[in-house]
């Protein structure tokens, strides 16, 4: 049996990388002592596929992975007992139990299936003040260059066209749209609905101005954070450091052209 | 969300590693601070992956964090590129608990594993802000103590330290805690404190002792300043290992650590006597823990942490007697869990090649020999019982399991070596790819694969070598020359491979092993002009040591090369470690004679460990008639 587990990272946890993350939970199975399907050799390994890699720094509220069983399992168990072997700084949001394989199709693992990210984004102590006209500057533009480091050396991407949506958070938790492509549906404020839900573990300091983008992710067409930060810190003659700080609300895949939950796919 | 960081997030993501200064790992203690008495910060002056690897700290902050009145947080070196930050900045250095000042505790405790350490032990206390120099504390900083095996020859670091713990520390600390909460809540001083425990046995007070020394350098006196004050220390020995704490719940590190396992400890000391040895004379008497109770032992380990690999750990772990019965119950067990076993420090007999065929990837993995020296004649100097025979069979019958790569250690410089012993190395490495190619050809698996590596003897404390000259660095690398020629020499030689040691590192360690209290203006020099993490290659500076050596006039020649008379006052004669001086002595005279002595299990050799009434000690031998 497969199942797709959710899960949330926060508070000092966003310092570990993701290989700490994923050897985290091999561990934390082996405690919640899940009937965790093993690869074959030798050597041994839990099967186990995450989905994306969240930056060092970065909480998130949508984070998933594939696991396989040999026993069968509600999913509610398995939510369950894998939440009470996680420490501060993790839990588990959700379990779900994922449709057998059809025959002769090709292998959907989570990784493979992503096509977006929604992220929360909010101004850095050394930008205080200054991002919110970037922000505007941005969404009202119709590309972004910046220059993305490669396996080969460097290349110009265009980050614009990456990001679907953008919105301002307004002091009430309501979001602001300053450009929407529909491709993604966008909450309507982060105190109500998917939008408290996915917004729970965010750091929030006072004052500091906070926006959310929908973007592009996955395999084909990756948009980080970073490289969003590079281009509002370009917009707004800002020198490039840090300007961002992010946490991600949710993971996505693409269903006939619509962004749904990674959960769910 | 955990504790506040020490660190700013700008900070955290600058430096290599962040993971290492957070805290919040599994089975981390929390406790409620306001219902507190004592605070006890446990360091190790190493970096995280390095500390965090270390059993005994599992053990003590087990043991404290089970004391309702006792938080013991852990703290560790910061690396070099957070090491700069926080002098630039002016940040104090935190505990990973709670993130608070290490100076704001009633104890810092410092293990020290190895000599080449003592500048991190510095590095700890300037970050936390403590007066280096023990008589520079006052009453608002914690007691610094140390414990671990160079406390057996503290004095290099003696005026760092407030006292020193010596021997094992199950035992004593909750006499320790109490006394310093009456002492507290009397009204007591610092001083006060530290005069009740030196009354405690195992209490070393290097401030309650006076040192002369005569006009050669040597000691002329070592004293204690009043009569209440003991001449010697008696180490702390645990008598019954099943009946003493262990730690059911160990920390589990985020990070990928040094030892990425697990550890259950089969037996402490070892009964073979090799008179090079330190471990082996300082845990005796050589206590079993049973089988049973390393069975529960194991899994509740393994049901807390979730690792996948146990090591099952032990000076000797082919002397404990219920090895068969605990690695074939284990490896069942862990086969289920899909859990790996490891087992070093195994004889290599049929058992052996048995238990490693069952937990071992005989593709991936080596057989590992520690001959120590290559001649018959060297191994009986140094009393290691394991005889040409024992290793060539044991390889043999390892090739004919399937396995094709061995490991050799070996130590260059011991007491009497010739060119003959230097040789020796290279023909049994020699000699053992023979037994392999020996083989038919069909059971082979491609070449043989010898490695061969050495390191520099160096002589410790409390071992029958105490007394003996070290080798200088130019004969050491000398004969590491000769050796490398040799092993090129040999019919195998596309076979072997020879690794060896810097030389450096080893005459530095060798000065501090059996140094004396003036050591700490050489140590303290050091650190002021930018030493720390020697015992990492990348990071030892040997010209700022060399430089020191001239200026303060430490002297190898003194410390290292010269053979010590039986009369001499040695800086470490005030510990008791239950094993008399005079045995030691009739050690290394036996070793200069060429004579062996049978190990614990065989005979009693008399050697003054039975004083603690425990272990082997107190077991039949084959000599008495009784079972073995």
């Amino acid at each position: 049996m497969k199942a797709r587990i959710g899960f949330a990272k926060f508070g000092n946890m966003r310092f570990l990388g993701h290989l700490d993350v994923m050897r985290y939970f091999q561990h934390a199975i082996a405690r919640a002592n899940l009937p965790i399907a093993y690869s074959a050799g030798f050597h041994p390994h839990m099967i186990l596929s995450f989905a994306q890699p969240l930056a060092l720094s970065v909480t998130s509220d949508g984070e998933y992975f594939d696991l396989e069983l040999t026993e069968d399992m509600e999913a509610t168990e398995l939510r369950d007992r894998l939440d009470e072997a996680m420490c501060d700084g993790f839990a588990i949001t959700d379990a779900h139990i994922l449709p057998p394989q059809e025959p002769n199709t090709k292998k959907q693992t989570g990784m493979s299936q992503i096509a977006g990210a929604m992220y929360l984004c909010e101004e850095t102590e050394s930008c205080f003040g200054k991002l919110t006209a970037a922000v505007e500057a941005f969404a009202a533009s119709k590309n972004a260059t910046v220059t993305k480091p490669t396996k080969n050396g460097e290349r110009d991407v265009d980050v614009r066209a990456g990001v679907h949506a953008i919105a301002i958070v307004n002091d009430d938790g309501t979001l602001r749209i300053l450009a929407d492509d529909g491709v993604f549906a966008m909450p309507a404020s982060l105190t109500e609905g998917f939008g408290s839900e996915r917004s729970k573990h965010a750091i929030h300091r006072e004052d500091a101005a906070r926006f959310v983008f929908a973007v592009s992710a996955g395999s084909e067409n990756n948009i980080s954070v970073e490289l969003i930060g590079e281009a509002l810190c370009n917009a707004a003659g800002i020198e490039n450091g840090r300007s961002l700080a992010a946490h991600r609300m949710e993971l996505y895949g693409c269903k006939d052209g619509a962004m749904v939950s990674l959960l769910t796919m | 969300m955990g504790a506040k960081l020490a660190l700013s997030e700008d900070i955290l993501l600058t430096v290599e590693k962040p993971a290492r200064y957070i805290g919040g790992e599994i089975n981390m203690a929390i406790k409620d601070l306001s219902k507190i008495d004592i605070r006890f910060a446990m360091c190790f002056p190493d970096v995280y992956e390095v500390g965090m690897s270390h059993l005994g700290i599992q053990i003590l902050y087990d043991m404290f964090n089970r004391r309702e009145d006792t938080y013991c947080e852990r703290v560790y070196s910061p690396w070099t590129d957070l090491d700069a930050i926080m002098r630039e900045r002016h940040i104090p250095l935190f505990t990973l608990e709670t993130q608070s000042p290490v100076k704001d505790f009633d104890f810092l405790g410092i293990t020290l594993q190895y000599e080449m350490c003592y500048t991190n032990v510095l590095q700890v206390l300037d970050l936390a802000g403590i007066p280096l120099h023990a008589e520079d504390r006052t009453e608002d900083d914690p007691i610094v103590v140390g414990g671990g095996p160079c406390t057996y020859n503290p004095e290099p670091i003696a005026e760092f330290f407030d006292f020193f713990y010596i021997g094992e520390g199950e035992t004593a600390y909750d006499e320790i805690l109490d006394l310093y909460k009456a002492n507290k809540k009397r009204g007591g001083t610092r001083k006060d404190f530290l005069r009740q425990v030196s009354h405690i046995q195992g209490m070393y007070v290097p401030s309650l002792y006076e040192v002369t020394y005569k006009e050669d350098g040597t000691i002329a006196s070592f004293t204690p300043i009043a009569d209440d004050v003991p001449a010697k220390v008696l180490k702390q020995v645990v008598t019954d290992l099943d009946a003493c704490v262990y730690p059911e719940k160990q920390l589990l590190p985020f990070l990928k650590v040094v030892q990425d396992r697990v550890v259950l400890e089969l037996q402490r000391g070892c009964t073979r006597g090799c008179r090079f040895c330190q471990a082996g004379m300082i845990y005796r008497p050589t206590r079993e823990r049973s089988v049973g109770h390393l069975c529960d032992i194991a899994r509740s380990l393994l049901d807390t942490t979730g690792q996948d690999e146990m090591n099952l750990s032990s000076l000797s772990s082919s002397d404990f007697s219920g090895l068969p019965e605990l690695v074939y119950t284990m490896i069942d067990e862990c086969r289920e869990r899909h859990v790996s076993l490891s087992l070093p420090s195994l004889r290599i007999d049929s058992f052996a090649v048995d238990v490693m065929q069952k937990v071992q990837d005989v593709n991936r993995s080596s057989i590992t020999f520690a001959p120590e020296a290559g001649t018959q004649r060297m191994r009986n100097v140094i009393n290691k019982g394991l005889t040409e025979e024992d290793i060539l069979s044991g390889a043999s019958k390892a090739f004919a399991a399937g396995w094709n790569k061995v490991k050799l250690y070996f130590m260059l410089g011991l007491p009497t070596e010739t060119e003959t012993d230097v040789a020796g190395i290279a023909e049994l490495g020699n000699a053992i790819a023979r037994e392999y190619y020996a083989m038919p050809k069909e059971l082979r698996h491609g070449k043989a694969n010898v490695t061969i590596s050495t390191s520099y003897f160096i002589a410790k404390p409390f071992t029958p070598f105490q007394w003996m000259p070290m080798i200088s660095k130019d004969v050491f690398l000398t004969r590491q020359r000769l050796l490398k020629a040799t092993v090129q020499e040999q019919r195998n030689a596309k076979s072997l491979v020879y690794h060896w040691h810097d030389a450096e590192t080893s005459e530095l360690e060798g000065i501090f092993a059996r140094g004396d209290r003036r050591l700490s203006e050489f140590i303290e020099k050091a650190y002021r002009r930018g030493c720390i993490y020697d015992a990492w290659t990348e990071h030892f500076k040997y010209d700022i040591w060399k430089e020191l050596m001239v200026e303060l006039g430490v002297s190898v020649e003194f410390y290292n090369l010269r053979e010590r008379p039986y009369d001499e006052i040695l800086p470490w004669d005030h510990i008791d470690i239950g094993v008399k001086r005079e045995f030691l002595y009739r050690e290394y005279e036996k070793a200069k004679k060429e004579i062996v002595t049978p190990n614990c299990m065989k005979q009693c050799s008399g050697c003054g460990a039975a004083v603690f009434g425990c272990g082997i000690c107190v077991k039949p031998r084959q000599k008495d008639g009784g079972e073995v």
